[in-house]
């Protein structure tokens, strides 16, 4: 953890007592969690151990059987993904969601397009020239330097120039949130840098940033505070640095959390 | 036993145009031929009944056909009458018989079907209407097992599907019952009476009529061009219904003079709307600009009046002339108002199918030579008689 | 994990270097693998291939460069025109629909009866335009209410639609409606041009706009590229198919409306067959049957294509045979050609 944790206030979004099951099977048993803006929260666990099930009620995919959620400190729930974007809380799914045959600006702007005013706004016609302008900007804001290709479907784009494009995205419409699910997963090492350090800048501007990960290296380097999951169940949060190895420890078991600092519940 | 004579048949109150003298003077030579040997041989079941209509045939090939009642196969007739033609007849002794339809619901199924059901009741037979409902392809086969089951004196088969009529002629001469093939249909693997118009009849009467109006237009041959109609999918080969406009091109060749580089081949116009005829014909008349008059024809009513636009759009009035086939009571209205162009039609007379089809049927059942083809012929309609055509048919005839 | 930026990179150092570069052959060959994967090679190629053909039937018919004959090749293509141009449209999204030859002649009957009632011609045209209405809605109840394959459920309503058209006027064509208003959509000039061509070319720069600058058009191509991702962005992708079969549907029912009017009469049995010709002409343009790609401009060269081709070979009075061999030779090397491109793109 080479960033320290900011101010401990800034909750935006919180989850009080989340539980969700899929049959008799329990995914996510009495969890909480806050999320706070400027930080990169990182989510971590093994395989099945609920992490995915977590973001998914926060995010507004799946809604949790029990439990409730706080925005702003008011309860909320959502019955879509899109009735969280409203709220602000955008998601980077593992496989993006881009069309593959569209360029950055159309993705961009896709189901929220800039139309020309005007009598002709009932027309629909796309402004691209402010759309192009914008993505212009947001893109140089957050150092992403695919300026070239602006105009290149996606789909012939390398895996690390679609992932930033996604969160550009994301942070592009974000106001609150932006959850990141196994955003390095399918990078090489140098692409996932670069990447890791977009969410960054993304975390600087102010966003609260979350990010389900397996990979160690990525969330000790970037992450301000990391919650393992285990079985469903929160088992830790750790905020300052801690090696690897322990972080492994924990996520399979080995160790319990024995003398790490406890969330105040 | 000379039933009727070729005079008789001019006589008759539907004026038939026959296709070809040379035909006449063939019956001519049969019937004298028949005439000398003195043949009575039919004479045991000649026919007794009151004579209801009465109709000639344009055409009549042998060989004559006889129902074998041991063999439950039809057979050569060593005796039989010198000429042949339509008599209705009241029937004298109870005669069943089945009329397999290809439709109950095709326009022109119902013109056939209410002709051959009311022909039938005129005549005392007790017929019972089986459908195959064109294109199944499953009910020919359970119909022909039903009528068979009816175990009638005769089947009057219209199965438009030849791969069908093996099994559906087996199935027959299982039950014993003699079977009409209508519309002379191929794939019938036993002989059988057949009755159909034929192709090149139809083609030889659309080119008489033509050929009389264009004299009286007074058109010079060297400027005079033909243009037909066709498609591939429905009909390639001699035989098929393409022979209508291949004769009809050659026929008026040979009656007008015309050079034969004004011929045109059998253009690809896929009949299925007026628009493949229409850009096809206009086409063509754009690579001839030279073709001052210019007479065409196509086989069906449907799509001939894009042949007809294809003229007008190009200028054509009364130097052009379009022949039909089908007779169609919509495309039989604008010959009535005479228009220019489009001016000649052929009637296969269906409404009148019924006293063909029931009088042989009448004649197989009685156990009588019928031949193996007969023609009812075509009837050519121009502004002349189109008029007195549709209100025939309106008529109810 | 390979970085495809680097592929690329090294990719192009190969070819830079001075022994590859300094012969004129692969000079060229490098010209054309450029024009071959640009994004416009679909036009470029289909454009060039027509003005081949064009020139050839020049020379060797000297009736073929002239003002009415390209009138007749207008009219000609002009039906098959307007319903390809929103076929484009339905194929992009990653639609099919099979029902379009059926609306035609359903259209055309049902406009024609309208009129035979004594319904002023407005009346009619609205009425079979509403067939294109009501036929687009069945479809996208079984398409994307019920969920059924575009290609299952638009073959059945192909079926249904075309027996309503047999139903209704009992196997036969129309009465001959010469004289009428309703000839003027068929038959008519406006400053001289034949109002199908008008209708045409109006359909086309409509549609044409509709993909290039409206919202519509972007989601078109956004849902044929990915329905998943585009339904997460928030798009109503009930709401935009449903629109998109509607349209399919309306076209085909203009088309129906200019052939029964071109025709003076309605046929139950029009256009049959005639989908799989006019998606021919879609795909020959360059629209991709997997949908997200494809443009308005490339149907309209590959309709163009398929009626100068027709005209030609009638004009030289060579065999229909013929005419169906070379249209689908054509076809099969434009998206053979198509494939290959894609396959050296994607290297």
């Amino acid at each position: 953890m080479t960033t320290p944790a900011r101010e401990g206030n800034g909750v935006v979004l919180s989850g009080r007592s989340l539980r969700k099951a899929y049959g008799s099977i329990v995914a996510v048993d009495d969890v909480s969690i806050d999320i706070r803006r400027g930080e990169i929260l990182a989510v971590v666990g093994d395989n099945g151990a609920g992490k995915s099930t977590l973001i998914k009620m926060l995010c507004g995919v799946t809604r949790p059987d029990a439990g409730t959620l706080l925005l702003g400190g008011k309860p909320i729930s959502f019955h879509s993904p899109a009735a969280a974007r409203a709220k602000g809380i955008e998601t980077v799914f593992q496989d993006l969601a881009l069309v593959p045959n569209q360029d950055v600006v159309s993705n961009l702007f896709l189901g929220r397009e800039i139309f020309r005013g005007g009598v002709l706004r009932p027309l629909h016609l796309l402004n691209r020239h402010e759309m192009r302008r914008r993505t212009r900007d947001q893109l140089s804001a957050l150092e992403v330097s695919i300026q070239r290709e602006a105009g290149v479907p996606i789909g012939r784009m390398s895996g690390g120039q679609r992932q930033s494009v996604a969160i550009a995205r994301a942070a592009f419409w974000a106001s609150e949130v932006m959850f990141m699910d196994e955003p390095t997963a399918a990078l090489g090492v140098r692409e996932a840098s670069a990447v890791l350090r977009l969410a960054r800048r993304v975390a600087d501007e102010g966003l609260a940033v979350v990010m389900v990960s397996h990979v160690m290296p990525h969330v000790m380097e970037f992450a301000d505070r990391v919650i393992v999951m285990r079985h469903g169940s929160r088992v830790a949060e750790v905020t300052d640095d801690i090696t690897a190895e322990r972080l492994v420890r924990l996520i399979v078991g080995a160790e319990h959390p024995l003398g790490e600092k406890q969330e105040e519940q | 036993m000379k039933r009727v004579t070729v005079t008789a048949m001019r006589k008759e109150t539907f004026e038939v145009r026959r296709a070809a003298s040379t035909r006449a003077v063939g019956v001519v030579v049969v019937i004298a031929a028949f005439a000398a040997c003195g043949c009575a041989a039919s004479a045991a079941n000649a026919p007794t009944g009151k004579t209801i209509t009465r109709l000639p045939y344009v055409g009549v090939k042998g060989p004559w056909l006889a129902w074998n009642k041991k063999t439950c196969r039809f057979q050569n007739a060593k005796h039989h009458p010198a000429t042949y033609s339509a008599v209705l007849r009241k029937v004298t002794r109870p005669t069943k018989s089945v009329y397999t339809t290809f439709s109950t619901t095709l326009a022109v199924a119902k013109v056939i079907n209410d002709a051959v059901n009311g022909a039938a009741k005129k005549a005392g037979v007790k017929q019972i209407m089986l459908s195959n409902e064109f294109p199944s392809t499953t009910l020919p086969i359970q119909v022909a097992t039903q009528a068979a089951a009816i175990k009638p004196n005769v089947v009057i088969s219209t199965n438009i599907q030849p791969a069908l009529y093996p099994h559906i002629q087996r199935t027959y001469e299982g039950a014993c019952v003699p079977m009409i093939n209508v519309f002379d249909l191929p794939g019938v693997p036993h002989p059988a009476p057949a009755i159909q118009a034929s192709y090149t009849g139809q083609g030889a009467e659309m080119a008489k009529a033509a050929v009389k109006i264009i004299n009286q237009r007074g058109w010079p041959a060297s400027d005079t061009w033909v243009v037909v109609c066709g498609d591939s999918k429905i009909g390639s080969t001699p035989g098929s219904i393409r022979d209508v406009v291949t004769t009809f091109e050659s026929k008026v060749a040979a009656a007008l003079k015309v050079p034969s580089d004004h011929l045109s081949p059998v253009l690809e116009c896929n009949v299925g709307d007026p628009q493949g005829p229409r850009t096809a014909v206009t086409d063509w008349l754009t690579a001839h600009p030279q073709a001052k008059y210019v007479v065409g024809a196509e086989w069906v009513d449907s799509t001939v009046m894009g042949m007809v636009q294809a003229l007008r759009d190009k200028g054509f009035t009364s130097n052009a002339l379009v022949a039909t086939g089908d007779a169609t009571d919509e495309i039989l209205k604008v010959i009535a108002n005479n228009d220019p162009i489009l001016q000649v039609d052929t009637d296969k007379r269906f409404g009148l199918w019924g006293t063909f089809l029931v009088s042989m049927a009448e004649d197989v059942a009685a156990g009588r030579p019928v031949p193996a083809y007969v023609d009812p012929g075509t009837v050519a309609v121009t502004p002349a008689n189109a008029a007195k055509v549709l209100a025939a048919r309106s008529a109810g005839k | 994990m390979i970085d495809d930026a680097s592929v690329r990179r090294r990719g192009e150092r190969d070819s830079r270097s001075p022994a590859a570069a300094s012969t004129p052959t692969v000079t060229f060959a490098r010209a054309v693998r450029r024009v071959l994967l640009s994004e416009r090679a679909d036009a470029v190629g289909l454009g060039i291939a027509l003005l081949a053909l064009c020139a050839a039937l020049t020379h060797e018919s000297p009736y073929f460069l002239s003002a009415s004959n390209f009138s007749a090749i207008g009219l000609a293509i002009s039906i098959s025109a307007v319903v390809a141009s929103v076929q484009t449209v339905v194929l992009v999204s990653g639609g099919l629909d099979l029902s379009i030859t059926a609306v035609l002649a359903l259209s055309g009957v049902v406009a024609e009866s309208t009129l035979q009632r004594g319904a002023p011609l407005a009346v009619a045209v609205l009425a079979g335009l509403a067939v294109g209405v009501v036929v687009g809605l069945v479809n996208s109840v079984l398409i994307v209410g019920i969920g059924v394959n575009a290609f299952i459920a638009t073959i059945g309503t192909q079926f249904l639609f075309r027996g309503i058209a047999y139903i209704w006027t009992n196997g036969s064509s129309g009465a001959y409606l010469s004289g009428t208003s309703f000839n003027y959509i068929g038959g008519g000039r406006l400053l001289g041009v034949r109002f199908p061509i008008v209708l045409m070319f109006l359909t086309l720069v409509l549609t044409w706009f509709l993909m290039r600058y409206t919202r519509f058009g972007s989601r078109v191509y956004a849902v044929g590229g990915s329905e998943y991702a585009t339904k997460l962005a928030g798009v109503s992708i009930w709401r935009l198919r449903t629109l998109i079969y509607v349209l399919s549907g309306v076209s085909a029912a203009l088309g129906g409306l200019m052939l029964a009017s071109l025709n003076g009469a309605s046929f139950p049995q029009a256009g049959i067959g005639e989908e799989l010709t006019i998606i021919g002409a879609v795909l020959l343009g360059g629209t991709a049957l997997t949908g997200g790609r494809g443009t308005v401009f490339g149907t309209f060269l590959g309709v163009c294509l398929l009626g100068v081709l027709a005209n030609g070979l009638n004009l030289l009075g060579i065999n229909g045979f013929w005419q169906t061999f070379l249209q689908g030779a054509i076809l099969v090397c434009a998206v053979a050609f198509d494939e290959i491109r894609r396959k050296l793109r994607a290297r």
